[in-house]
C-alpha cells in the first residue's frame, strides 16, 4: 500500500543557516570564515548559535559557552542582540510574503510557505526555491537553506537535509525512497522515549516502520502508534496556516481534579506563564496586557487583567502579576471558604511586533531576561520537558 | 433648600468640585454633588469615598437646608445656562434649576444616602506658601504609581523633619523627592497621602495663586484647606519604600544641558519612540539622542549646550518618565549623573538641591 501524496500543494520550508551567527558576521564582515559563536559569555552561559566554521569544532546551540570555549579556543564569542536578530528577520519575512500569501513562521529564522500558487508564476516549484534563495541573499545578505515536499513533515525534512545554503526537492514519486533509509527519531513526534520502544520492536529505520502494519503499531504505542505510521508512509495533513495579526496568546489548563491549595494553584500559574511567555519569545514579540482566566467548580468563569507599563516576554514579569490577580481573587471569596478551581489560564494581549525593551525597576527582583532566553535555548535542543523552573521540579516528588 | 447666584460663579464652584467625583462610581450617588446652604455661605461637596472635596461659595441663601444633584447633568445644565441670576431649589426628590426662561427639574439622590465627611481627630496643623506647594506637587505626584495593586505606591510619602517638608514619590521605575519649607507649625512625622487626591488639590492651588494653605495631619486622615476649598482625604496604610538607600551616593558620569531645549529633544526624538520602545542617549565627546522603532521610523538629535565628563555610553530611557523629570526641574541648566546603563540616573537643577528625580533606564533586548 503506497500513498501518492497530491504534488499539486507543495509546501517549502525555508531555514535561515546559523541566523544568529550569520547576522553578526554581516555587521562584522572580517568575521567571515572565522568559527563565530554567539551566546551568553558568562559563566553559565550556553551557546545560542554558531556559524558552520564553529561547528565543524563539534560545537552546537545550548551547548555551555565554557565547553566550547574548550573545544575551540579562538573562536569569537559574541554576546546575543534580539533587538538585531528581529529586525533581521522582519526583513527576510517580507521577502517570504513576496513569494507566497500564506507563510507561516515557526520562529525568528524559519517557516513554512505554502508555494501552491508557483506553477503560475514560476516554472516550478524548484524555480521558485531558487529565487527566494537569491531573493533572500540578495536583500538581506543571508543564506537560507529550503526544503520542498508534498507536505510539511517533508519539507522540514527536506531542508535540514539541504543545509547549510542548499536546497532539497521531494518529489511525490521519491518520498517513499528518501524516507526508508532515515532513522526513526527523523519522524515528527519521535523523540528518544518512543525511539527506544521502537527500537525494542526492531525498528531501527523508517523503513522498518513502513513494513509493520499500521495496526500492529497502534497497538504499541497507540494512537500515536497511528500518527507514527502516517507519517513514515509520507503522509501529514497539517495546511500551512498564515499567521494572521494575533490579538493575544496564551494557555490554560483543565483540571481532572479540582485546585483548592494555594500552593499548587500558584505552581500551575508559574506554569503556564512560562508557557505563554516562551511562545512570545518564539515569535519575537510581546505583550503588554496579561489576563488571568479562573473557571470555578460550578463553572462561573472571571478574567482579571492588569496593563503593564512596558510590554513583557518574561515568565517571572507574567507570573509576578498573575499571582497578584489570583491572590486578589482568593481572598475576595470571603465567607465561601476555599474556591475550588477548574480551570487556570494565563493570556498575554496588547502584543507588540517586537522583543520587549526592559523598564528597569528599583524592585531588586529583576534580571530575569537572560535566564528566560537560555531556557528556551535549551528546550529548542532537548525538547519542552528538558528544563523547569525549579519550584515545578519540586511538585512531581 | 433655595438659593441664587451668578451664573459664572455657580459654574465655577460646580465644575471645580465635580473633578472629584468619581467617573467609576460605585455607588450612584457618589457621582452627585451635595449643595449644603447654611446661615451664611453655600457648600459643595462631592467624594469618591477616599476623599471629601468642599468648595464655598457665596451666594444668596433663601432658605437653609441640603440637596444631593447628580453630578455630571448639574455641571452640563450650568454651563449651558444664559449668563445671569440661577436660582437652585428643592429637597429629597426634586431640584429645580432656572435662569432666564430655562428651567429644569431635576431628580436629586435622597439626602441622608450621601456620605458624611469623616470626622479628623486632634490632629497636627501645619501652614505652607500655596504656590510653593502647587509646583512641588506637580514635581511629584506624577510619580506615583496608578496601580492599585501596591496601593503604598499609588501615594506621596509626605514627611516632616523641623522645619522641612519632604514630598516623595515612586512608582520603582522612578523617585521624585522635593523639599520645601513649612511656615509654622508641624511637628515631626509621616503620612502616605493619596496620589489623585493630592494631584486635585494641587490643580485647585494653581488657580489660587499665593494664598496660604493650612494641613491637619490626623491618624487616618488629613485635611488640606486653603481659600475657599477644603480637601479631606483617606491617607494610606503601610510603609513606603526605604528611598534613601536609592538615592546613589557617587556617579562616574556628568552631563550638564540647557533643560528646555534637552526636553524638546527629548519630545521630538520620543515621537519615533511610539508604545514603550526607549529614547537612547549617547552619551561622550557629542551627545546624541536616537529612537528606533524597527520598520517604521528613525530618529537622531545631537544636542548643544552640552558638557559631559566620563567615558561614552549609551543609555536608554522610557520618554515620558525622562520628560517627567525635565519639566520638573524648574532650572534652566539640567545636571544628569549616571554610572552604568542598568543602574538609576539622577535629574536635578543645576545648584537647585530641593529636587530630585531619579530615573531607573530601559534595558534594550539582547
Amino acid at each position: 500500500m503506497k500513498s501518492s501524496p497530491v504534488w499539486s500543494t507543495p509546501v517549502m520550508h525555508a531555514d535561515l543557516d546559523a541566523f544568529y551567527a550569520s547576522v553578526e558576521v554581516l555587521r562584522e564582515p572580517k568575521l567571515k570564515g572565522k568559527p563565530v559563536i554567539v551566546g551568553g559569555t558568562s559563566s553559565r552561559g550556553v551557546v545560542t548559535s554558531a556559524s558552520y566554521e564553529a561547528r565543524k569544532y563539534g560545537i552546537h546551540s545550548a551547548m555551555p559557552t565554557s565547553r566550547a570555549r574548550r573545544l575551540c579556543p579562538n573562536a569569537i564569542f559574541i554576546q546575543p542582540d534580539f533587538e538585531m536578530y528581529a529586525v533581521k528577520s522582519k526583513e527576510v519575512r517580507r521577502v517570504f510574503d513576496s513569494f507566497s500569501p500564506v507563510v507561516e513562521p515557526l520562529s525568528l529564522d524559519e517557516a513554512f510557505l505554502d508555494v501552491s500558487g508557483a506553477s503560475k508564476m514560476w516554472a516550478g516549484p524548484e524555480e521558485m526555491a531558487k529565487g527566494l534563495r537569491d531573493d533572500v541573499l540578495g536583500q538581506t545578505g543571508l543564506s537560507v537553506s529550503v526544503g520542498i515536499a508534498p507536505n510539511k513533515f517533508l519539507a522540514k525534512l527536506a531542508s535540514k537535509h539541504s543545509k547549510p545554503d542548499g536546497m532539497v526537492l521531494i518529489h511525490p514519486d521519491e518520498v517513499d525512497e528518501f524516507l526508508r533509509p532515515l532513522p526513526v527519531e527523523a519522524l515528527w513526534g519521535v523523540g528518544t522515549e518512543t525511539a527506544s520502544i521502537l527500537k525494542r520492536f526492531g525498528l531501527r529505520t523508517i523503513g522498518d516502520v513502513v513494513n509493520l502494519p499500521q495496526s500492529s503499531l497502534e497497538r504499541a504505542l497507540g494512537s500515536l502508534g497511528g500518527h507514527i505510521a502516517r507519517l513514515a508512509r509520507g503522509i501529514d495533513d497539517r495546511g500551512v496556516v498564515a499567521d494572521s495579526p494575533r490579538k493575544s496568546m496564551g494557555a490554560e489548563e483543565t483540571f481532572e481534579r479540582d485546585l483548592t491549595d494555594t500552593g499548587e494553584i500558584l505552581r500551575v500559574l508559574l506554569k503556564l506563564s512560562d508557557r505563554v511567555a516562551s511562545r512570545l519569545r518564539a515569535r519575537g514579540i510581546s505583550g503588554q496586557t496579561v489576563t488571568l482566566k479562573v473557571r470555578f467548580s460550578n463553572f462561573t468563569t472571571i478574567t482579571r487583567s492588569v496593563t503593564l507599563p512596558a510590554e513583557v516576554d518574561g515568565a517571572r514579569s507574567i507570573y509576578l502579576v498573575v499571582r497578584d490577580l489570583i491572590s486578589r481573587v482568593l481572598s475576595g471569596g470571603g465567607a465561601s471558604g476555599h474556591p475550588r478551581i477548574r480551570l487556570l489560564g494565563v493570556s498575554l494581549s496588547n502584543l507588540k511586533d517586537w522583543p520587549p525593551s526592559e523598564q528597569l525597576s528599583f524592585d531588586p527582583a529583576a534580571g530575569w531576561s537572560d535566564a528566560d532566553r537560555t531556557l528556551d535555548l535549551v528546550r529548542r535542543r532537548f525538547g519542552e520537558e528538558a528544563i523547569e523552573f525549579g519550584v515545578l521540579l519540586e511538585s512531581s516528588d | 433648600m433655595h438659593i441664587e447666584g451668578e451664573k459664572e460663579a455657580l459654574l465655577e464652584v460646580g465644575q471645580s468640585v465635580l473633578r472629584a467625583v468619581s467617573p467609576r462610581a460605585t455607588l450612584p450617588v457618589l457621582g452627585g454633588v451635595k449643595i449644603e446652604a447654611g446661615r451664611d455661605n453655600v457648600k459643595f461637596v462631592a467624594t469618591d469615598l477616599e476623599m471629601f472635596l468642599t468648595v464655598q461659595g457665596d451666594f444668596a441663601v433663601k432658605e437653609q437646608g441640603a440637596v444631593v444633584v447628580p453630578g455630571r447633568l448639574f455641571g452640563d445644565i450650568l454651563r449651558n445656562l444664559p449668563s445671569g441670576k440661577v436660582s437652585i431649589r428643592g429637597a429629597d426628590g426634586e431640584v429645580r434649576i432656572e435662569a432666564g426662561r430655562s428651567e429644569f427639574a431635576v431628580t436629586g439622590f435622597p439626602v441622608a444616602d450621601f456620605p458624611s465627611m469623616p470626622e479628623v481627630k486632634e490632629s497636627q496643623r501645619c501652614q505652607i506658601a500655596g504656590a510653593e506647594l502647587a509646583r512641588a506637587l506637580r514635581q511629584v505626584v506624577r510619580a506615583a504609581s496608578p496601580d492599585e495593586g501596591r496601593p503604598v505606591l499609588t501615594g506621596v510619602l509626605w514627611s516632616v523633619e523641623g522645619s522641612t517638608l519632604r514630598l516623595v514619590a515612586t512608582d520603582s521605575y522612578r523617585l521624585a523627592v522635593r523639599e520645601l519649607v513649612i511656615k509654622e507649625g508641624a511637628e515631626s512625622g509621616t503620612a502616605i497621602i493619596p496620589g489623585r487626591a493630592l494631584a486635585e488639590f494641587g490643580r485647585h492651588l494653581a488657580g489660587i495663586g499665593e494664598d496660604e494653605v493650612s494641613v491637619w495631619l490626623g491618624d487616618s486622615q488629613a485635611v488640606f484647606s486653603a481659600g475657599s476649598t477644603t480637601l479631606v482625604t483617606r491617607l494610606i496604610d503601610g510603609e513606603f519604600p526605604d528611598y534613601r538607600k536609592l538615592i546613589p551616593e557617587s556617579h562616574t558620569k556628568h552631563l550638564k544641558v540647557a533643560t528646555e531645549p534637552f526636553a524638546q529633544a527629548v519630545e521630538r526624538v520620543g515621537l519615533v519612540a511610539r508604545e514603550n520602545t526607549p529614547v537612547k542617549i549617547h552619551l561622550g565627546e557629542e551627545v546624541q539622542l536616537t529612537a528606533t522603532e524597527a520598520g517604521v521610523a528613525d530618529a537622531w538629535e545631537a544636542l548643544e549646550e552640552v558638557e559631559f565628563e566620563g567615558d561614552p555610553m549609551v543609555i536608554a530611557f522610557n520618554p515620558r518618565f525622562l520628560s517627567d523629570g525635565l519639566e520638573g526641574l524648574e532650572s534652566q541648566t539640567a545636571v544628569m549623573e549616571v554610572t552604568d546603563p542598568a543602574r538609576p540616573a539622577v535629574l536635578k537643577g543645576v545648584e537647585r538641591e530641593e529636587f530630585i528625580y531619579l530615573l531607573m533606564p530601559v534595558r534594550l533586548p539582547g
